[in-house]
């Protein structure tokens, strides 16, 4: 899973490079006429937000829950929790 | 009444800084770190208001004005995917290594990990000089605004003090957390009125699809003047949020590590009503407000709302402006602040009678001058700079994502050294001055003509002195790797290496 979260990251990455869309300022009436390449990058935005969601919601792994419930976090008591570092 | 509108709405940032500071503890903890305990919304609300400066908006729409839409993918597309992947990185483990050794600032992670009070001494020194230029766009920013609004009644020196000032005295009241408080208040106006500026402006233009009629199609494409290796290049500029020491500070702020959870999934969502607004702004501004030379050019928003927003609104959306330049401002002398005074603080002791009644006084003060210094040196140099905001912005970020390879591996990786810290480090330094002083006043430089930017060329150098001398050189004592690899502790193979 850690692997596959990465992966969509890596994969964003390589889509956010739009050579296809580079020279084209056509325009999309559906989209209150805003040029593709603009539409195309709000988006990749939109995107990233529920690639993030899929990482720390729905995921076994997220940095994030290698500690404790939310929000009454004690270091002291988790650190040795997680081996192989912090 | 714009001039009254936007001085009523700096009382009122004014009063929410002030107020926050009945809560402060008055321990150096509470003024630097709020004392770990900001939520989750609180969090996301200062983090991405401190994040979004006066670049987000006038350098944004200013350089829209010129290269067209694909400015929206230079930063904001591209911060949408690095910032919250950076973040899920590093911040939860900044946030246990701060909480569990007490350090506050970059600087003191740095001089425990490789044990080096000389190296600490030297990433304060590079922290502060790559820190000015990100100032400056905040105080710079106030007084274009302020001037542009009041068409000259306040004239830009006097708006620029009076931002300063502003700043100053609720930072100085509430310390971090007044900064919090305030920053959310502020990210929550600049984020509504961005939008109601938008929607003024575009119908004072007849529709947004008249609007784009009348600007040159070159500016609605990337077109040449943005090639691939260019929007590659932008892409490495957000890795400086791994080593931004406001945002390191906000995020010891955090209640516990999953209090980041919001910040991660919702920050790419923040990003569009400010983004969006302000390129586009830009864009139909070069139709609208046409022969903008150069830098002239940062104060096209401004121009656009005092041209086609009535007297109470353009007041309002001209606070919205403020609020976006003043919530980053204020994180960014703090920070520099805490780097001084922890640094400083460390070199002496606590009266046992302020000792006893858990208050470091004497911190908290050092602090507050400190931040009256800072401003007022930077108010000074913004008299004598005429840079375009963007391109100081853009000169900032790359000197601090190329130091991104130092706090990766402060915390990742165990065979780094002391030596690869300092070469890394080095580097940096060495290559952003001798960048900056050779083309920073030419916009259009790139390596050899291929688009490749500064920040490329730096940060993979930084990487490879790191690398390259750390496995050249002794690895760091057990002891020290314990402090921020507890459970493992050294590996094997590296006393093999020793």
């Amino acid at each position: 899973m850690k692997k596959l979260a990465w992966a969509g990251v890596g994969l964003l990455y390589l889509l956010h490079n739009d050579v296809w869309l580079w020279s084209e300022p056509h325009r999309l009436p559906w989209a209150w006429s805003l040029p593709a390449g603009f539409v195309y990058h709000v988006v990749f935005c939109v995107a990233a937000a529920l690639l993030f969601w899929l990482i720390v919601c729905t995921s076994s792994f997220s940095p994030l829950k290698e500690g404790g419930p939310r929000g009454d976090l004690s270091v002291r008591r988790e650190l040795p929790e997680r081996p192989g570092g912090p | 009444m714009t001039l009254a509108i936007v001085l009523a709405y700096l009382l009122l940032v004014l009063g929410v800084g002030i107020l926050s500071s009945r809560l402060l503890r008055r321990t150096g903890e509470d003024f630097f770190a709020a004392s770990h305990t900001i939520g989750p919304f609180i969090l996301l609300m200062s983090l991405f208001g401190t994040h979004m400066t006066a670049f987000s908006l006038l350098g944004a729409s200013g350089e829209a004005y010129h290269l067209g839409v694909g400015v929206f993918s230079l930063m904001a597309s591209a911060s949408a995917l690095v910032v919250p992947a950076v973040t899920l990185l590093l911040a939860p483990r900044v946030w246990r290594l701060g909480k569990a050794n007490g350090f506050l600032t970059q600087v003191e992670m740095v001089e425990a990990r490789w044990e080096s009070p000389g190296l600490g001494l030297a990433l304060f020194a590079v922290l502060t000089l790559l820190l000015v230029p990100y100032l400056l766009i905040g105080v710079l920013g106030g007084g274009i605004t302020l001037a542009e609004i009041t068409d000259g009644q306040l004239p830009q020196w006097l708006g620029s003090l009076l931002v300063s000032a502003v700043v100053l005295a609720y930072v100085a009241a509430g310390g971090v957390r007044g900064a919090a408080w305030a920053n959310t208040f502020q990210t929550l106006v600049f984020m509504a009125l961005g939008a109601l500026t938008f929607a003024v402006v575009v119908r004072e233009l007849g529709g947004l699809e008249a609007a784009l009629d009348r600007v040159d199609p070159a500016l609605l494409a990337h077109g040449p003047a943005i090639p691939a290796t260019k929007l590659l290049s932008y892409t490495l500029l957000p890795l400086s949020v791994a080593t931004f020491p406001h945002l390191f500070l906000h995020w010891l702020t955090a209640r516990g590590t999953r209090t980041f959870e919001l910040t991660v999934i919702a920050y790419p969502l923040c990003l569009l009503p400010v983004w969006i607004p302000s390129v586009l702004l830009g864009v139909l501004g070069s139709a609208a407000v046409p022969g903008l030379e150069g830098p002239a050019a940062s104060s096209v928003l401004i121009a656009m709302i005092a041209r086609f927003a009535p007297g109470v609104l353009a007041g309002l959306l001209a606070a919205g402006v403020l609020a976006a330049v003043m919530s980053s401002l204020d994180s960014q002398v703090l920070s520099l602040s805490t780097l001084f005074t922890r640094w400083l603080g460390r070199r002496r002791t606590i009266s046992p009678r302020a000792a006893a009644r858990g208050e470091d006084g004497r911190e908290v003060l050092l602090g507050r001058l400190f931040v009256a210094g800072i401003l007022a040196v930077t108010y000074v140099l913004s008299l004598l700079v005429e840079r375009s905001i963007f391109r100081l912005g853009v000169w900032s970020f790359t000197g601090f994502a190329a130091l991104a390879p130092l706090v990766f591996a402060a915390v990742y990786w165990k065979r780094s050294t002391r030596a690869g810290a300092w070469a890394c480090l080095g580097t940096v330094a060495a290559l952003w001055l001798g960048f900056f002083w050779s083309i920073g006043d030419e916009p259009g430089w790139s390596l050899a003509g291929t688009g490749v930017l500064p920040v490329v060329v730096i940060t993979a150098a930084s990487t490879l002195a790191l690398v390259g001398v750390s496995l050249l050189t002794r690895p760091p004592s057990a002891e020290a790797l314990g402090r921020f690899f507890p459970a493992a502790g050294p590996a094997p193979r590296h006393e093999e290496a020793a």
